[in-house]
């Protein structure tokens, strides 16, 4: 028998209902329609599409800052060890914290070890992201975009998840920067099997990072390829299409 | 340090200032001090004049502002007419009791303001916090005067607090003078109330819509630890700038509400000292406000001071 997935997704559908203000209920918006895939441990999967196609809310259900309509998500694994990377994560850092703080407290919240090792473990989790130990006391709002990118991700990794979601999370940097946070993200994958749920509309960047994309559009993944071979093997016109946008592989 | 030197400075230069305008108004304003007198038949003109150039009235405004910064120096704060008396001393017998409503006040606002202002922050949109909404729009829309004179009117009609004054006749004990204090202190506090609670709550609502802030409360951050670690000290610069300019709003209405419940403070003097065109008691009160105003902001730079490092860099 394989392993069981990491991750598994069967028929996961969410519907907003609107209410008018004046009463009464506007046509209900159908953010997911029976979504379904796998997730295998050390893999990352790509979900890319046009803006509204229903990524982002897939990533809050996936995160449980959603609750679907229907449909099951089963994760192998404590809630705590699924990790959700913001779109900017710059900004969702308190401006006021130090860099320390900020790591270490999802510890202080999961009530995890003494001051002394929770501050051990800001240090190695700071180094393994490409941060020196200089940057410990600094406050946030004084570090570089590039270094909060980098501390965004280190918070994540300091409760040893097995599951990563970055939603839109390494959009809007410089070309420079968001190759080295896509060699730092591939870096730390390959040490400890963690997986990634990217989601993105950047099909480049998608394919240089994940084994499998799934395309959305209208809530439903209309196509699900391996990253590799995508040009030759993809056929809905819509990944066509995003593929006839990406820069680099239409090249 | 250097930040320190150049606060007391900027005070420094605007006290100078006040001085000089208040000077020169006091001076435009018609009429003096024996104005009153021109009209009894039995004193002379030549008597006024006496009498004005006794006391300086008829020597060059640059003058007769250099001898009152000169007083102002030994203390003195010139010479009242109406008393008789350097001015100085009349400041300090009255200062103490102005100090107390305005600090009772101050302290009792903001003790109720940041809860309340947090609360309401935190349950926005909800009914409980749209009922205080209207009570403090309310609450603003009435004038300080007009809640004196309503709660003095109720304590007369009820006779459960005294309408006036420090002490009961025969009495001279704390809780005598606590009681006397409970209906200016409550009106000067009411009218605060409303300002403060709007900028707690605005200030804290903002901290709470901050990306971060969503970010923390998404991350499953637990609320209290959200509210008190992550969103009140990014809440706090505007309203410690606050609490220098709300010293000087309390100033003044407690000045107005001296006169009226009849407080020993520095605001019947003022009033009285207008009315007689007692010149150098007026000076000698705005002197003092500004002193006050500038020293509660000074103090309110400081705190901002130490609480914001981007001020410091």
């Amino acid at each position: 028998m394989p392993p069981e997935p990491l991750l598994t997704v069967r028929g996961l559908s969410k519907t907003f209902h609107q209410r008018r203000w004046w009463g009464g209920n506007a046509p209900d918006i159908t953010a997911l329609e029976d979504v379904s895939f796998t997730l295998d441990r050390g893999r990352t999967l790509a979900i890319v599409g046009p803006s509204g196609s229903g990524k982002s809310t897939l990533a809050r259900c996936l995160a449980g800052l959603e609750t679907p309509t229907s449909g099951e998500i089963r994760f192998s694994g404590a809630p705590v060890e699924m990790q959700l990377i913001f779109q900017q994560p710059a900004a969702s850092l308190n401006p006021r914290f130090t860099a320390a703080e900020v790591v270490e407290e999802p510890l202080v919240i999961q009530g995890r070890g003494w001051r002394a090792d929770r501050r051990r473990k800001a240090e190695l989790v700071l180094e393994e992201v490409g941060l020196p130990a200089s940057v410990l006391d600094r406050r946030s709002q004084l570090l570089s975009g590039g270094e909060r990118q980098r501390l965004a991700i280190a918070r994540a990794l300091v409760v040893e998840p097995r599951l990563i979601i970055l939603d839109e999370s390494i959009v809007g940097l410089d070309v420079g920067l968001q190759q080295q946070i896509a060699g730092l993200l591939i870096d730390l994958q390959s040490r400890s099997s963690l997986s990634y749920i990217l989601i993105s509309h950047d099909l480049d960047l998608a394919a240089g990072l994940a084994s499998e994309i799934a395309v959305m559009d209208h809530g439903r993944i209309v196509e699900q390829v391996p990253a590799a071979g995508l040009k030759t093997t993809a056929s809905h016109p819509l990944t066509r299409e995003l593929i006839a946008a990406a820069k680099v592989l239409a090249t | 340090m250097r930040y320190l030197a150049r606060r007391l400075l900027h005070g420094a230069f605007l006290l100078v200032g006040v001085s000089v305008l208040s000077f020169l108004f006091s001076d435009l304003a018609p009429g003096d001090y024996y104005s009153e007198l021109q009209s009894d038949p039995r004193v002379s003109a030549a008597t006024l004049a006496a009498l004005r150039t006794q006391n300086g009235l008829d020597r060059p405004l640059p003058v007769r502002y250099a001898t009152w910064l000169k007083s102002i120096g030994r203390g003195d704060f010139g010479y009242s007419l109406a008393y008789q008396g350097p001015v100085g001393p009349l400041l300090a017998q009255r200062i103490p009791g102005t100090l107390l409503l305005t600090g009772l006040a101050t302290a009792l606002g903001w003790l109720l303001s940041v809860p309340l202002g947090i609360w309401s922050a935190a349950r926005r949109r909800s009914w409980p916090e749209a009922s205080l909404k209207v009570i403090l729009s309310v609450l603003l829309s009435i004038p300080e005067l007009l809640m004196a004179i309503a709660l003095l009117a109720l304590a007369v009609q009820t006779g459960c607090l005294p309408a006036g004054g420090l002490h009961s006749p025969g009495r001279a004990d704390a809780l005598d003078a606590l009681r006397h204090l409970v209906i200016p202190v409550t009106v000067l506090t009411l009218g605060l109330l409303p300002i403060l609670v709007r900028h707690v709550r605005s200030a804290v609502s903002e901290a709470l819509d901050a990306p971060f802030a969503l970010a923390a409360a998404a991350h499953g951050i637990p609320w209290r630890r959200l509210l008190f670690r992550h969103v009140l000290p990014v809440a706090m610069n505007p309203l410690i700038s606050l609490f220098g300019l709300s010293l000087g709003s309390l100033l003044s209405a407690s000045l107005l509400v001296e006169v009226l419940t009849g407080w020993p403070g520095l605001g019947p003097l003022f009033l009285d000292a207008i009315f007689a065109r007692d010149y150098a008691v007026v000076l000698g009160v705005v002197m003092i406000s500004t002193a006050f105003l500038i020293g509660g902001n000074m103090v309110a730079d400081l705190l901002l001071y130490r609480a914001d490092p981007r001020i410091r860099g």
